[in-house]
């Protein structure tokens, strides 16, 4: 009898001195069988157990419980297993980064690693979540934690441009600039994507640096040979800052580089006409309709405005002249391209018979040239 | 204002008259009343000053309507507005003021003694009072300087004659002292310088030699005034005159226009006509429509502040929309903004996890203490250890699952009068591999074997070991198929199954125990083999654990089937403790056990051998379980 009392005294000391470590480890089989609450009240008492708390795999046991727990409930659409913690998956990364900080022996390191995985790939998909709901500070926290884990020296996985580049677009919707400027940045020395440099400008611009905006533009253009997301982009900037003589230059390098791309002629004739350079802007115009096979209303319109244009100047000039014979002249030559500005948006109104920009102009030109019938019929379209 | 009113009227029909008349025909029409005269402006204006130059046709000269028709022909030959705004034009006090040409004021004849020398003798005093006739001699040479030479000499050599013969000559001699006397002036004339110089003559007038020489014309200066070369003027007559003229010039032009008045036709585009007198000092202004070929019209004031101007006032509250540029402030549309949509990302491959190890391990106690029980007993204490590993091979890619466990139960039972015994032992290896052919059912090849770990008795004999390790063991290899209907449930069937069971220390263990021929070490058997496993939860903290094991013989009565049953039920106390039920029941046709009669004692057959039959074996186990698992 004595040596079976003897034997239960054995047994009680075993379980003293490794209970707690076993309840750890229990905690692994709740998880496998689903028992998350239980788990989570297992690891949160060996957390603040003097025998588990610096013990890597506690950390490691809540950081696979956190995991688990939000991926089963992802995949079964349950709540509350996605929100058994705060910040679920973040308090499973801190853990397991807990874990290895205390696995010194780095027993645990290749099983964390493969966690690792699943929780990038986690972290992206919280990132995706949060940004279609324009939470744009929370997809930004899970898309950096994604990239934690990437760069982790557990893993050996390369780096995913389209990760750094959604952290950035996270970062910049959400105004962060001086992140979203360091993710572009390196976006953007790698040529990326057209996009990536203009959203760069944007954040420069955002956080009051025009220069460095203007620097990477000009890089801009460079890195992707002139590519015309990019070249419109900067010449819809120096024409916005009056700055057309710069937008002519890079236009007209643009052209040189890609002579049969239509839009570049297109913009050109755009910028001349704002310097009142019709007859250039004209012929830009009409090289690009030559080179344009979509036949695109508004060139058509902005055509005929050119023409118009050139009437009005005509016309201004004229009121100026006391000469009769010289004003009839001049009178004439406006009338002329008053009439050439009419044929032009007639073709611009014809692709686009609902654009109230073209039938108005139109009315005012059938009215001045007095051509009654059309006049008329416009004046019933407009009503 | 009649006057100019009928002038006007007749003018209008002189006009009307003309314009019927073709500008070829010149010539007049015969004056006859019967047939109207048709006439060119040129024959007009014939016919009219014909008329009024006519003295005979006038009663008196100054007939107002004379006057008016010489108004008429003046009108024709130049409109008055022509008149007036070439007088207008003139500017008359366009003047000079010339130092003209000098002004004779007399003339003295000359008095010429020879070529080079003449007087001036103012009051025409008689020659003979300074000029006398005087006779004197002159030699051809003068001897007395006379220097003797071969051209003085003659052919003969002798000096000519007549070089020593004297002329008488008449000489004029001025007498200077006289002409000083009597206030005459002697000059000398040479290279057009007269010396001494011409006095000046009287009022201080510059005296100059005639062309012909013979007077000395006396002159004083002159100031003309003389208009520009521009005007129509030459000379004038005083200084102011053409001043005089200009003032007279506008007053009769005031006078003209303030008396002045004329009527316009003020038309628009679409012919309606308005009459407007022009005429000097009215206040009054008339409203006008102006309209364009759309027939808008804009109202229009029209004054006559003056009689030559006309004032044009807008009326108020009128807007004007000129046609103004249209500028672009914007490039076409294709230029945009860059959408800040996300890329896909490519997630994370991780990496396969095939293997999964697992540890279990329980250990059941099971204890009895009696002290003085009047009613009998015996304290024990009985244990068992059941430690099951697991290694699974799973491989979702390739569809197979090789699922491995060694499971070791060991038990004891201690008692006061038996002492320490074995009462459970097995090693079971389970190794099954899977395919996953059709969803839930895959093809499956699966080892089974059952031992014991050490030295079992058939108590109360404990010096004749029945059964130790691997003796006897048992052995099942099967293909065949599995059902897996639930994670935790599967149904296993072998229809190829092989089963020995075998004895290899036969010298030592009776292997006719375990249905093993008396001469063999081993038994095979070929067959079905069906087993059932599943795992199920009832209550949250309750699990079951089945395993069914059934195997048929085809070649030896495929209707005793062997049975191996275990069921294991655990009820959780705490983290640490549980109740164990451990039930496990085996049937084995070829397991023959000894038939007692009341008496314990074994019946005998007629060959005096035991009559031993096939029956069920059963153990349960029930106690408090510590477990851990991994």
């Amino acid at each position: 009898m004595k040596r079976s009392l003897f034997l239960i005294f054995l047994i009680c000391l075993t379980v003293s001195a490794f209970g707690q470590k076993s309840r750890v480890l229990s905690v692994m089989q709740m998880i496998d069988s689903k028992k998350y609450s239980e788990a989570k009240e297992a690891i949160e008492l060996a957390v603040w157990n003097d025998r588990t708390a610096n013990w890597h795999r506690t950390y490691y046991a809540k950081g696979m419980l956190c995991q688990t727990a939000y991926e089963d409930g992802k995949e079964s659409k349950d709540i509350k297993l996605t929100n058994l913690y705060e910040d679920q998956l973040y308090v499973a990364y801190d853990s397991y980064e807990k874990a290895v900080e205390l696995d010194s022996r780095e027993k645990i390191h290749s099983t964390i690693a493969k966690k690792y995985y699943s929780l990038s790939n986690d972290f992206r998909q919280l990132g995706l979540e949060h940004y279609t709901k324009k939470e744009y500070p929370e997809a930004l926290r899970a898309f950096e934690h994604a990239l934690l884990m990437i760069n982790s020296k557990l893993l050996n996985v390369p780096a995913d441009t389209n990760l750094v580049y959604n952290t950035a677009m996270a970062a910049y919707e959400s105004g962060n600039w001086e992140k979203a400027i360091g993710y572009l940045t390196g976006l953007h020395a790698d040529a990326f994507s057209p996009a990536t440099s203009l959203f760069l400008v944007h954040a420069h611009l955002y956080n009051g640096d025009t220069l460095q905006a203007e620097t990477v533009m000009m890089e801009g253009v460079k890195n992707y040979a002139y590519s015309d997301t990019v070249v419109m982009y900067v010449v819809n900037w120096y024409t916005g800052t009056h700055r057309t003589d710069r937008a002519i230059e890079v236009l007209q390098e643009a052209i040189k580089r890609h002579p049969d791309e239509f839009r570049f002629h297109w913009a050109l004739g755009l910028v001349y006409s704002a310097l009142d350079n019709y007859l250039e802007a004209i012929e830009s115009l009409k090289k690009a309709d030559d080179l344009c096979t979509e036949k695109p209303p508004e060139l058509y319109y902005q055509l005929g405005v050119c023409y118009y244009n050139i009437a009005i100047d005509l016309r201004e000039a004229a009121l100026q002249i006391s000469e009769n014979d010289e004003y009839m002249e001049v009178r004439d030559q406006y009338l002329a391209q008053f009439r050439e500005a009419v044929k032009w948006l007639e073709k611009s109104y014809e692709l686009d018979p609902g654009n109230e920009k073209t039938i108005n102009r139109l009315y005012q030109l059938y009215y001045r040239l007095q051509m009654k019938e059309k006049q008329e019929t416009f004046e019933q379209l407009m009503q | 204002m009649k006057r100019f009113s009928f002038l006007l009227f007749v003018f209008l029909i002189a006009s009307n008259l003309s314009a019927q008349i073709s500008d070829d025909q010149d010539q007049a029409p015969a004056d006859t009343l019967s047939i109207l005269p048709e006439f060119t402006t040129l024959a007009a204006r014939k016919y009219i000053d014909q008329v009024v130059n006519n003295p005979s046709a006038w009663r008196t000269m100054d007939d107002p309507v004379k006057n008016a028709l010489e108004r008429l022909l003046d009108h024709s030959i130049e409109p008055f507005d022509t008149v007036r705004s070439r007088l207008l034009m003139q500017d008359f006090r366009a003047i000079d003021i010339h130092t003209g040409n000098p002004v004779e004021t007399g003339r003295m004849a000359l008095k010429w003694l020879n070529d080079s020398t003449f007087l001036i003798d103012p009051k025409g005093w008689s020659p003979n009072l300074y000029l006398r006739e005087e006779s004197k001699f002159v030699y051809p040479v003068d001897l007395s300087s006379l220097v003797l030479s071969d051209s003085l000499l003659d052919e003969n050599g002798m000096l000519d004659p007549t070089l020593f013969t004297p002329d008488t000559v008449i000489v004029t001699v001025i007498d200077t002292s006289a002409l000083n006397s009597l206030g005459i002036a002697l000059h000398y004339y040479k290279d057009k310088l007269i010396s001494p110089p011409l006095a000046l003559g009287k009022g201080g007038s510059t005296p100059s030699l005639a062309a012909d020489r013979r007077t000395v014309i006396y002159y004083r200066p002159g100031t003309v005034w003389e208009a520009d070369e521009d005007s129509p003027f030459l000379m004038m007559d005083g200084r102011y005159q053409l001043d005089s003229l200009q003032y007279a010039v506008n007053k009769l032009l005031e006078f003209t226009e303030e008396r002045d008045s004329t009527m316009l036709w003020l038309s628009d585009m679409s012919g309606r006509k308005r009459p407007f007198w022009i005429s000097s000092g009215s206040e009054e202004e008339y409203r006008f429509w102006v309209k364009n070929y759309n027939n808008d019209s804009v109202t229009v004031w029209l004054g006559n502040p003056g009689s030559q101007e006309l004032r044009l006032t807008l009326e108020d509250d009128v807007n004007f929309n000129r046609l103004v540029k249209e500028d672009f402030e914007h490039l076409p549309s294709f230029v945009q903004d860059p959408e800040s949509s996300l890329r896909s990302m490519k997630m994370l491959e991780p990496i396969p996890k095939y293997w999964d190890f697992g540890f279990l391990s329980a250990f059941i106690l099971n204890q009895t203490y009696l002290s003085n029980w009047t009613k009998g007993g015996e304290s024990s204490l009985s244990a068992m250890m059941d430690i099951q590993l697991d290694a699974t091979y799973n491989n979702k890619d390739a569809n197979t699952q090789w699922i491995n466990a060694v499971r070791m139960k060991f038990g004891t039972i201690m008692t006061q009068e038996k002492g320490f015994r074995k009462n459970h032992d097995a090693l079971e290896i389970n190794s099954k591999f899977n395919r996953n052919a059709w969803g839930k059912i895959g093809m499956s090849a699966s080892l089974y074997m059952k031992h014991q770990l050490a030295k079992g008795y058939n108590y109360p004999n404990d010096s004749i070991p029945i059964s130790k390790f691997l003796n006897p063991g048992t052995m099942t290899l099967g293909l065949g198929f599995e059902y897996k209907p639930a994670k935790e449930i599967t149904f296993n069937v072998a229809p190829l199954s092989y089963k020995t069971t075998f004895v290899l220390d036969t010298a030592n263990i009776n292997q006719t125990l375990h249905g093993i021929d008396k001469n063999a070490r081993a038994k095979r058997e070929m067959g079905t083999q069906i087993v059932v496993s599943s795992k199920v939860t009832p209550f949250e903290s309750m699990e079951i654990t089945n395993n069914l094991r059934l195997f048929s013989n085809y070649l030896k009565k495929p209707q005793n089937i062997d049975v191996d049953w275990e069921l294991i039920v655990d009820q959780k106390i705490n983290w640490f403790f549980n109740i164990r039920l451990n039930l496990h029941l085996i049937y084995d046709d070829d397991v023959r056990f000894p038939v007692l009669d009341e008496n314990n004692q074994p019946v005998l057959l007629p060959d005096g051998t035991e009559k031993k039959v096939a029956d069920m074996q059963f153990k349960e186990f029930i106690g408090l379980s510590l477990q851990f698992k991994f």
